[in-house]
């Protein structure tokens, strides 16, 4: 049989989620840094950032706008849409949020530094009508962004969910976790023309019952990284943008990885803008 | 040990196929189909052309009218089996347990490899990546503890994607999804179970034996029990060594009396038959030799989706093969029956096996066992009973 090597066309970026991590001190920044030099130095390291304070306090255009500034001119952002619009839903006030949500990111959208919204929904939004219809109607809402959805319930892994995604051009966040009982399956699928990873460490000991420093307490191994390069490779042939965030954020281990792992791809020959 | 089986599904093979042999191909619709022929089905579609509606099974005839100017491409069957063999070398690197299924499907069993491999879901997608390096050919992956589990979740993604289902999870996975992705389920069947409110397989696995069968007959606490995940079938992996069973019968005296050949046929048949069942295989292909008294010789050949193992599915393969031999006026010196492409008998798609099919399988048991019994003459076809034909 002839080879027929897949061309890979997707823009694929590596990054971290959050950067603002003071146990990052004497790992990944260095230890006399200032905390208002760490943007600066992640984005010496990283073409890719994805915002999470922005799930415990709504933020504003001013505030993203002085992140864009002191992020140079090369990091893109993917941001975590704020918690009342995923896991404390008022279904009085979430237009407001949504509203308030997408006005906030103007400077980023005008800048064209905006890679994707991750909608990500606890494991307590089951597949139900009611939560359904809201997701329904939070798309509609938030149409024209980057949307990514990630689902912590495994009863959204289905076809109908990944049509419903595809019709309205939602990307499926694809995770990387503990193979737990109760946890989504580990699960690739492209749904839109943006691809995102996350990844949160395989801590299966701490994973129930943990708080959150725990349950992410957890570096890749390098075997561990390899056996997804086949999938960011696979996923990559089939989309436009791939961005991929590492969530074991405990004493620098998620930047540690996601840097093994844009060497990992390099040497695969992967392009990207790692 | 914690089962642990990948199922990987290359959607539009064959389509595949053709997209590497002629990369011109590549996000052009077309379909696989032998064109020139009356009443002739499409073998395979392009991705685009699915994208489009073409399926496989729809009459090309059909397919033309509605999507004009579509290209049409020969079927070329030594080039697909190439392919097969191709991607199943591949996955035997890594399992000495692997099944391959007509179509681009293979099943591995990679339980217990952790200490060679790592993780299986690691491992899964090194398959699928190793797969899409030697062959060319990205398959849908899916990881579970059973083949029914693992191709359900090949079935979610396609015709892109992998998914690993952790163990313990199958049940929750099923839960929400769609019921006519349970293999077998067809659209009849599919349809019966919507006008009865069931269109998630969790519906019909919190279904009681009695509502079940009530429901669905004697096959409804099985299909139940498939949309709770339950699946003991193991990856029956290709007998090594045995690739094809040959028999043949020369004639006492050569003639061109068709029943006399049928009967020669039937008896042909059934030797490859009782081989196979004792074998527990099934062929794919039933190849048919026909010697004249010229000594010129006429070989044919048929190739099936499912494997058979039936008398009666052979002698029909072999008599429609017969038909279109016959095609001189000339006496029949020899008849030659083998087949091949044979495999380990599939379990899981019994449970579905339609009445019928069921009956015919219960009946060849019941034969088997009383000619294991009282020897082959105890028991035989009644045509066969016309003239008692000559062994050579």
């Amino acid at each position: 049989m002839i080879e027929q090597a897949e061309k890979i066309m997707a823009e694929i970026r590596i990054g971290t989620s959050g950067y603002d991590y003071l146990d990052w001190k004497d790992s990944f920044y260095p230890s006399g840094i200032d905390r208002t030099e760490f943007l600066s130095h992640y984005s010496r390291n990283f073409t890719t950032v994805e915002l999470n304070f922005s799930y415990y306090r709504m933020p504003s255009a001013r505030q993203l706008a002085g992140i864009k500034e002191r992020a140079g001119s090369l990091l893109d952002f993917s941001i975590k849409a704020h918690e009342s619009l995923t896991h404390k839903i008022d279904h009085a006030s979430w237009k407001d949020s949504a509203r308030a949500f997408r006005a906030a990111l103007a400077p980023l959208l005008e800048a064209d530094r905006l890679s994707a919204v991750l909608l990500q929904f606890p494991f307590s939004f089951h597949y139900q009508p009611e939560n359904r219809r809201y997701l329904d109607r939070l798309l509609a809402e938030m149409q024209g962004l980057p949307l990514v959805a990630e689902f912590r319930g495994a009863d959204w892994l289905n076809n109908r969910v990944f049509d419903a995604l595809r019709e309205r051009g939602v990307g499926y966040c694809s995770v990387d976790a503990p193979q737990l009982k109760g946890l989504p399956p580990s699960l690739d699928v492209v749904t839109s023309s943006l691809a995102y990873i996350r990844f949160h460490g395989r801590n299966e000991k701490n994973w129930w019952g943990s708080d959150a420093a725990a349950r992410f307490d957890y570096l890749y191994k390098e075997d561990e990284l390899k056996g997804w390069i086949a999938r960011i490779k696979s996923m990559a042939q089939s989309t436009r943008k791939v961005r991929i965030y590492f969530n074991n954020h405990s004493r620098g281990q998620a930047p540690a990885n996601a840097i093994l792992l844009k060497r990992l791809l390099s040497e695969e020959g992967v392009p990207g803008l790692f | 040990m914690e089962r642990r089986i990948v199922h990987l599904n290359i959607a539009h093979f064959y389509a595949s196929v053709e997209e590497i042999c002629d990369p011109g191909l590549k996000n052009e619709p077309f379909v696989v189909a032998k064109g020139g022929r009356s009443r002739t089905v499409v073998i395979d579609v392009s991705r685009p052309a699915y994208e489009e509606g073409a399926r496989r099974g729809m009459s090309l005839e059909f397919v033309q009218r509605r999507l004009k100017g579509i290209r049409i491409i020969a079927p070329r069957e030594e080039l697909y089996r190439r392919a097969e063999n191709r991607v199943y070398k591949l996955a035997s690197r890594f399992s000495p347990a692997v099944e391959s299924l007509p179509g681009g499907h293979l099943f591995l069993d990679i339980s217990g490899m952790g200490r060679l491999f790592g993780r299986p879901v690691d491992l899964a997608a090194r398959i699928r990546r190793e797969i899409n390096d030697g062959a060319g050919i990205l398959p849908v992956a899916g990881l579970a503890a059973n083949k029914l589990v693992s191709k359900v979740a090949t079935r979610v993604v396609r015709p892109d994607g992998f998914v690993a289902v952790s163990p313990g999870d199958e049940r929750n996975f099923l839960r929400h999804q769609t019921v006519s992705l349970l293999p077998g389920i067809g659209k009849k069947l599919s349809e019966r179970m919507e006008l009865f409110g069931i269109t998630e397989m969790g519906e019909l696995a919190d279904l009681t034996d009695p509502e079940v069968s009530a429901l669905f007959g004697k096959a409804g606490p099985r299909l139940r029990d498939a949309a709770r995940g339950i699946d003991l079938n193991p990856v029956a992996p290709h007998p090594s060594g045995l690739v094809r069973l040959r028999t043949q019968r020369v004639l006492d005296t050569d003639t061109i009396d068709q029943t006399v050949l049928r009967l020669h046929l039937y008896l042909l048949a059934e030797d490859l038959g009782a081989r196979l069942r004792s074998d527990n295989l099934s062929a794919r292909r039933v190849e048919l030799s026909v010697v004249y008294t010229d000594s010129e010789r006429v070989e044919l050949r048929v190739t099936f989706r499912e494997p058979i193992h039936l008398d009666r599915d052979l002698f029909a393969a072999a008599e429609g093969l017969l038909d279109r031999a016959l095609a001189r006026r000339v006496r029949v010196r020899s008849l030659g029956l083998s087949v091949s492409s044979l495999m380990l008998e599939y379990g899981p798609l019994d449970i579905f096996a339609p009445p019928e099919s069921a009956k015919q399988e219960s009946l060849q048991r019941t034969i088997d066992k009383i000619r294991g019994r009282f020897g082959r003459e105890a028991v035989r076809m009644g045509f066969t009973l016309i003239r008692q034909p000559e062994e050579a």
